[in-house]
């Protein structure tokens, strides 16, 4: 293999590793607050991109070093959740049909996070660019990439390790899983369902703002961002099966090197277009998703 | 140990359980049976306060259930198994059990029912990786039995565990009852399945129409089976 | 009556008519100014603003008709540009329109300026549709965007005679428009494009397209990304080892070139105004210098070129005060213009469809700060508007 079709083939592999574990923290946050308390979350990519903000403005802003402002960032998307959960989210609780009801809100607060950014970030929407965490390029063969992205793709697979074993082995874990599979078997046997749902929505949103803060280390970003990334984490959770975090880290791994892969082989533009055609294909012969039932 | 009072139940202008009254004591198996709409997975959600009443008063061991959160009655010893066996489908045998634990919050307690359940239901153990959605009815249904008995409950409610299996598998969750009550274990009983609940209770209460029609011994009821042919 | 009174009495009213003329001020003109506030393009439409306030206090000097500049959000948005207009249009009564700098509000604001026949200004917006032939009411101070193509295509011609050339963009109306020009020409000038790659609006990886550049192994790489993507797109072309001097930006304005970082030191790019320029005149080196006071960076070509509307307006409005109640002695006082930027000394002529002469500078980045840099000219060119056939290039 000559060297520039090795060059191409690493650097399918990493982009495919980074966007793809971005990817999966995203789904995986928002099919863990659909599988809980049945909101659609259309806001997530707002979320997302607050959470970037953030990190924008303490790095930059107030010359933060990015590890500190990455902790604060994802800390700080505990209080802001817990305050929402209980100025809006939790009362819906009880409402029959209450994704429609969460859809709607959430599109409400899409516009309003929106209009935020673009009167107080709006001018500054071509310069949101984070310092790196840490310097230097390492050589894979004869790949180049920057430690910087190598140590954003490795915060990333912890954290999506960190969740699985929450989920897998810690009773919380278990009591949430339990939540998402019968709400009222989940009662019998103890659990406290409405506890639950805050915490699957504070954990859920905390998932997200590591992967918005995440992708600002990694990528320059801008406000658009938040919409690319709704709509690919909507088509990662439908595709997943809607509550399913394997399937959201399955399928957002997945997404990553289609984008990678897809774009060599036809055009990135073809790339984008490729993740909801396989949305509409998967809805044709799995309308549950792949890791449904 | 249970203690039901006056206890109405109302689904809007549908009356599904009116004015029931009954009680188990410690030690025994009371079997509540009737047909299908009888209002017994409506007293049995009652219980587990998965339903609220309209009125009327449920007491366990002497305290007033109703003030005790739903989920916290496990905590209290009072166990249900509801009826379609309240199982999560997509985790394995093992998981389903630990989280029937899990209120106790003790891993040596854990471990001991665990073991308990496996030499209950020796099928389980082989099978304990495996998802319980995969599993065969009979056996998702002692999945059921064995997550009901994994917090150490002195009371267990069973409501329909019989429905759709095979008289092989009742015999044998009847068979696991009965040790179960030799072991000092409280159990209720809600059955459309007569045959299966005489055979395993003590007393019988006679369910229609969301009320007490009958109340006896199983054993003279065993005796008069015209009754449940007329009741049921 | 006699001569003598007849005289007397024509002077008398020629003095009351005058002393009235004094006493009652004529009111200010308006002129709409619809610009990216918020939304997406809103850098540079603030950015555009801030130079054109600068104008605005230096054009209204004591003894001269106030010109008042409307100021009014069109959200990034082209309905929102169209309901601006017409409200400016009708509610204000405003002389003309002006103020978009991106090319889809611009074109919906064009779209409405012809149909209602209000002279319409575009400062910042290189969409060659802006200027097709039949246009009337509007003129565009930016050079279109495929004569942009055309000129880098010279401009890498006159570098390395036979260069190959990679492409590498985001698919918006301004890059289509660039590399459509870039890519006609290209074979004129005996260039061979190597890679020709488009990314999707909202793109946000670029290694894999990276790497295909360096695969094909360009002399250069033209490199533009929308918004915060261009600067991906740099830095993963210069982690994989494309050297800053193979990377042309089509265009950039200060914030861009700060961006870009100290990286980039080496790198060219396109611009129609610069604070490093050469050639700035002494209204042009004020312009700088109190533009960076203000700001605390350095102007660029788009607080220029809506820094050079305001004076446009106010040298037409001073050579025939007349037009400025009456829009189409207003377009014909526009269309017969010529005279020079202030602060550059390039000329500002327009043809029959309201394009400008045309032109570029090529500047090679030698040194980024936090708040400044510096960049040495290394090219400029001028064309005809219609040198390469841009209305049909582009639709």
């Amino acid at each position: 293999m000559s060297n520039a079709n090795l060059i191409i083939l690493l650097s399918t592999l990493s982009t495919g590793l980074i966007l793809g574990a971005i990817f999966a923290l995203v789904a995986a946050g928002v099919t863990i607050v659909y599988g809980s308390i049945w909101m659609p979350n259309a806001a997530n990519g707002q979320f997302f991109v607050l959470a970037a903000l953030f990190g924008w403005t303490m790095t930059v802003g107030w010359g933060l070093s990015p590890w500190v402002a990455a902790l604060l960032v994802i800390g700080l998307s505990v209080p802001l959740s817990y305050i929402l959960e209980i100025l809006l989210i939790r009362r819906f609780y009880d409402v029959p049909n209450r994704n429609i009801s969460y859809f709607v809100l959430s599109l409400g607060i899409t516009q309003i996070l929106a209009g935020i950014y673009a009167i107080t970030y709006g001018r500054w929407s071509d310069q949101f660019q984070l310092p790196p965490l840490v310097g230097g390029i390492t050589l894979i063969g004869p790949f180049p990439i920057a430690n910087n992205r190598l140590m954003v793709l490795a915060i990333a697979l912890a954290i999506l390790a960190a969740l699985f074993i929450l989920l897998r082995f810690h009773r919380y874990g278990r009591a949430l899983r339990a939540v998402f599979q019968n709400r009222e078997a989940a009662t019998l046997r103890g659990v406290n369902v409405r506890a639950i749902y805050s915490l699957s929505f504070i954990l859920g949103n905390a998932v997200i703002f590591a992967g918005g803060v995440l992708f600002a280390l990694a990528y320059s970003f801008d406000l658009t961002v938040a919409w690319t990334m709704a709509i690919t984490a909507f088509a990662i959770m439908i595709i997943g099966g809607p509550g399913s975090v394997l399937g959201a880290v399955v399928v957002g791994m997945v997404f990553g090197f289609t984008q990678a892969i897809v774009s060599i082989f036809a055009s990135p533009t073809i790339a984008a277009f490729s993740y909801l055609g396989a949305m509409l294909l998967i809805l044709l012969f799995k309308p549950s998703g792949v890791f449904a039932r | 140990m249970l203690e039901v009072a006056n206890l109405t139940i109302r689904y809007g202008p549908f009356l599904a359980v009116d004015d029931l009254a009954m009680n188990v004591g410690a030690g025994e198996i009371v079997g509540i049976v009737g047909p299908n709409g009888a209002g017994k997975s409506s007293v049995v959600k009652a219980i587990g306060g998965l339903v609220a009443p309209k009125t009327g008063a449920i007491t366990f061991d002497g305290q007033d259930l109703l003030a005790v959160p739903p989920y916290q009655r496990i905590t209290r010893g009072l166990s249900i198994v509801p009826e379609g066996r309240g199982l999560f489908p997509r985790m394995s045998v093992e998981e389903n059990l630990v989280i029937g634990a899990d209120a106790i919050g003790d891993r040596a307690r854990r471990d001991r029912n665990l073991d308990r359940c496996f030499e209950l239901f020796p099928i389980l153990k082989e099978r304990r990786w495996q998802a319980v959605g995969t599993l065969s009815g009979g056996q998702q249904q002692m999945v059921a039995v064995s997550v009901g008995l994994m917090a150490d409950p002195r009371l267990l409610i069973l409501d329909e565990p019989s429905l759709g299996l095979a008289p092989i598998v009742i015999g044998e969750i009847g068979r696991a009852l009965r040790r179960l009550r030799e072991e000092g274990l409280t159990v209720a009983l809600f059955e459309q399945n007569a045959k299966l609940t005489c055979s395993v209770a003590d007393r019988i209460y006679i369910l229609a129409t969301g009320a007490v029609r009958y109340h006896d011994n199983a054993e003279t009821l065993l005796q008069n089976p015209e009754i449940l042919d007329h009741l049921m | 009556m006699s001569m003598v009174l007849r005289s007397v009495a024509l002077a008398l009213l020629a003095g009351t008519a005058s002393l009235a003329a004094q006493a009652e001020e004529k009111p200010p003109v308006k002129i709409g100014f619809v610009t990216e506030l918020t939304g997406p393009w809103s850098f540079f439409g603030t950015s555009c603003v801030a130079g054109l306030k600068l104008a605005e206090q230096q054009i209204n000097t004591s003894g001269k008709r106030r010109i008042d500049f409307v100021i009014t959000d069109n959200q990034t948005n082209p309905a929102q540009a169209v309901a601006a207009s017409r409200s400016l249009d009708v509610q204000d009564k405003v002389l003309a329109l002006s103020g978009p700098t991106s090319s889809d509000t611009g074109l919906a604001q064009y779209g409405y300026a012809e149909q209602n026949k209000v002279p319409f200004i575009a400062p910042v917006a290189a969409f060659p549709q802006l200027t097709k032939p039949g246009t009337r009411y509007t003129f565009r101070l930016e050079p279109n965007a495929a004569g942009w193509g055309y000129a880098i295509a010279k401009f890498v011609e006159q570098r390395k005679p036979g260069a190959k050339i990679a492409l590498i963009y985001s698919d918006y109306a301004l890059m289509r428009a660039i590399t459509a020009g870039l890519k006609y020409q290209a074979p004129l000038s005996k260039l061979n494009i190597v890679a020709d790659i488009v990314f999707p609006q909202g793109a946000n990886d670029a290694t894999v397209q990276a790497a295909q550049v360096l695969a094909a192994q360009p002399d250069y790489v033209f490199v533009s990304g929308a918004g915060g993507f261009d600067n991906t797109i740099t830095n993963q072309l210069l982690d994989l080892g494309i050297k800053p001097e193979q990377i042309i930006h089509p265009f950039g304005i200060t914030t861009q070139v700060i961006n870009w970082g100290k990286r980039s030191v080496g790198s060219f790019y396109g611009t129609f105004f610069d604070s490093n320029l050469d050639a700035l005149t002494t209204e042009g080196k004020t312009f700088v210098e109190q533009f960076t006071a203000q700001n605390g960076r350095p102007p660029s070509y788009v607080e220029n070129f809506c820094y050079v509307t305001a004076n446009v307006i106010r040298e037409v409005i001073d050579k025939n005060p007349d037009v400025a109640d009456d829009r189409e002695k207003f377009r014909d006082a526009m269309s017969a213009l010529k005279t020079k930027e202030t602060t550059s000394g390039i000329p500002i002529e327009f043809d029959k469809n309201g394009a400008r002469k045309e032109y570029i500078y090529f500047m090679q980045i030698q040194d980024v700060g936090e708040k400044s840099y510096k960049a040495k000219q290394t090219f400029y060119t001028e064309w005809d508007p219609e040198v390469i056939p841009v209305y049909t290039l582009v639709k």
